[in-house]
């Protein structure tokens, strides 16, 4: 069953994410994908994740797809104008890449080559409306395709905003994603489940999946650094406590995204989880938290 | 300078739809463009809108709008009267400075072009891409071309934080700026307009 199906029989979904290295070396990356490969239903690729410069989403993409786990392309703004950005769809068609999902990307100047041309062409609602239009036949021109995709596409929102504004935005900008064609959503990542819970209430109306983002903790250092540098995460002082005193950091790190994943059950309708390195330890995270 | 060009006069209307009256407001153009033509644009703009049947609470033509908004409005307290919005025939930099000078709901009338001195100005003044397609009416008179980091048109990415860019705490979130005008002007609705990829071949006369 792939990613689509999955969610289509409303069972409760579970993604998760490799980031490909920088250079040539796919050992490790594909070693992970097939520990975690018939474990989860789908596996992001991400696309120079922090503006790093590294292997691309669709060669990933299209080597798991070899070794039969299905592949959901991260496609960001930042590097392609329109051009490229519609080409490299097809190609990602033509390799049997079925899932994308449309974002912004961060700003290149976050990243190891801030010099660089930061693109934005495109934003995720008018890249989200040209893969519809795409899978309709079509390019954004509406010159006709010969031969043509159907992708199944997703976004991304964020639901940690910390302002008003940046939240209330977000809700309006998950509407606009939604119109111009996004058939699930992914989240940032979720470390207080009551401020999710009041995010779902306003996202409920949209009937439109959601999977709520799992990053796993490594230390309490990681955890104060994405307090401070990563925008809509929010990691509690409580947790950030047991992670400090704890003996066997991976051991509590796994039973908090286990605990997450539980809470996360009743809200919305999967998982979407970041190990960010740990991808070995997923398999444990799951059976800690039943699924 | 800035050539400013109106704007098909059905989008004008548009943007006038819920309006019950409107104050004209048209800049009186810079040294070389748009000077000629300014009474009879006015006048033109006038008779079209009142034939739909929208008051004109009055019109003034008046210089520098880009520079001297706030002057500008002060000096016209008396006639403005309490338009629903102002309609501004000016350039990008004239509408953005009338709409941070007025807590009044201001539509831009014309798409703005550069020519060649004009690519000096847009730079120095550095809040009008000349874009060609303004999309001021949309976003509260702020332009997310020049106030978002990546020029994003259909919202902010997920790197606001504490109402500051991902790239720097110095730089404000464009979008939150954006958001908090459209709610002081009970516009929200208008941000779930979409707004379409802009026309490169325009933008690039800058360059």
């Amino acid at each position: 069953m792939g990613f689509r199906e999955a969610l289509d029989s409303k069972k409760f979904v579970v993604t998760a994410e490799i980031g490909p290295i920088k250079g040539t070396d796919v050992q490790e990356i594909m070693e992970n994908a097939e520990l975690i490969k018939g474990k989860v239903d789908a596996i992001n690729v991400t696309d120079l994740q922090s503006s790093v410069m590294r292997l691309g989403s669709m060669a990933v993409c299209h080597l798991l797809k070899d070794r039969e786990i299905d592949p959901i392309l991260q496609l960001t703004c930042r590097d392609r104008n329109r051009l490229a950005l519609q080409s490299d769809l097809l190609s990602a068609w033509v390799l049997g890449i079925r899932n994308v999902l449309a974002l912004t990307g961060d700003h290149p100047t976050l990243g190891d080559h801030p010099q660089a041309m930061p693109v934005f062409d495109l934003d995720s609602v008018s890249l989200l409306r040209v893969i519809k239009r795409l899978n309709e036949g079509f390019d954004m021109m509406g010159n006709e395709l010969k031969g043509v995709a159907d992708f199944f596409p997703g976004a991304v929102v964020n639901p940690g905003a910390d302002t008003e504004a940046a939240f209330e935005m977000q809700i309006i900008k998950m509407e606009k994603k939604i119109e111009a064609g996004a058939r699930f959503f992914q989240t940032q990542g979720i470390f207080d489940l009551d401020l999710f819970e009041g995010f779902m209430k306003r996202a409920e109306d949209f009937k439109t999946p959601v999977l709520g983002g799992v990053i796993l903790l490594k230390s309490a250092g990681m955890a104060r650094f994405m307090n401070k540098n990563v925008a809509g995460v929010f990691v509690p002082d409580h947790l950030i406590k047991e992670m400090q005193e704890t003996k066997d950091k991976v051991k509590t790190s796994i039973e908090i995204a286990a605990r997450l994943i539980k809470g996360l059950k009743d809200l919305c309708e999967g998982v979407h989880i970041m190990a960010i390195g740990w991808e070995k330890r997923i398999p444990m995270v799951l059976e800690e938290a039943g699924l | 300078m800035i050539i400013f060009e109106q704007k098909p006069f059905e989008e004008i209307l548009g943007y006038l739809a819920n309006d019950r009256s409107v104050f004209l407001l048209r800049c009186k153009g810079c040294a070389k463009v748009n000077q000629a033509d300014a009474e009879s644009d006015l006048m033109d703009m006038k008779e079209k809108i009142e034939e739909k049947g929208i008051d004109i609470t009055g019109f003034a033509i008046k210089g520098l709008l880009c520079v001297k908004a706030r002057s500008v409005l002060e000096d016209l307290t008396e006639t403005i009267g309490n338009p629903s919005s102002i309609l501004a025939m000016a350039c990008g930099l004239g509408v953005q400075s009338v709409a941070e000078a007025t807590d009044k709901v201001v539509h831009p009338a014309c798409n703005s072009f550069a020519d060649k001195e004009s690519l000096e100005r847009g730079k120095r003044e550095g809040r009008c891409r000349i874009c060609g397609d303004c999309v001021l009416e949309f976003t509260g008179g702020i332009c997310p071309l020049t106030v978002c980091s990546k020029r994003l048109l259909n919202g902010p990415c997920g790197g606001s934080s504490g109402g500051k860019c991902e790239m720097s705490k110095e730089i404000d979130c464009g979008w939150v700026l954006i958001y908090e005008r459209m709610k002081k002007l009970d516009r929200l609705e208008v941000l779930k307009a979409y707004l379409a990829p802009k026309d490169y071949r325009k933008i690039q006369k800058l360059t």
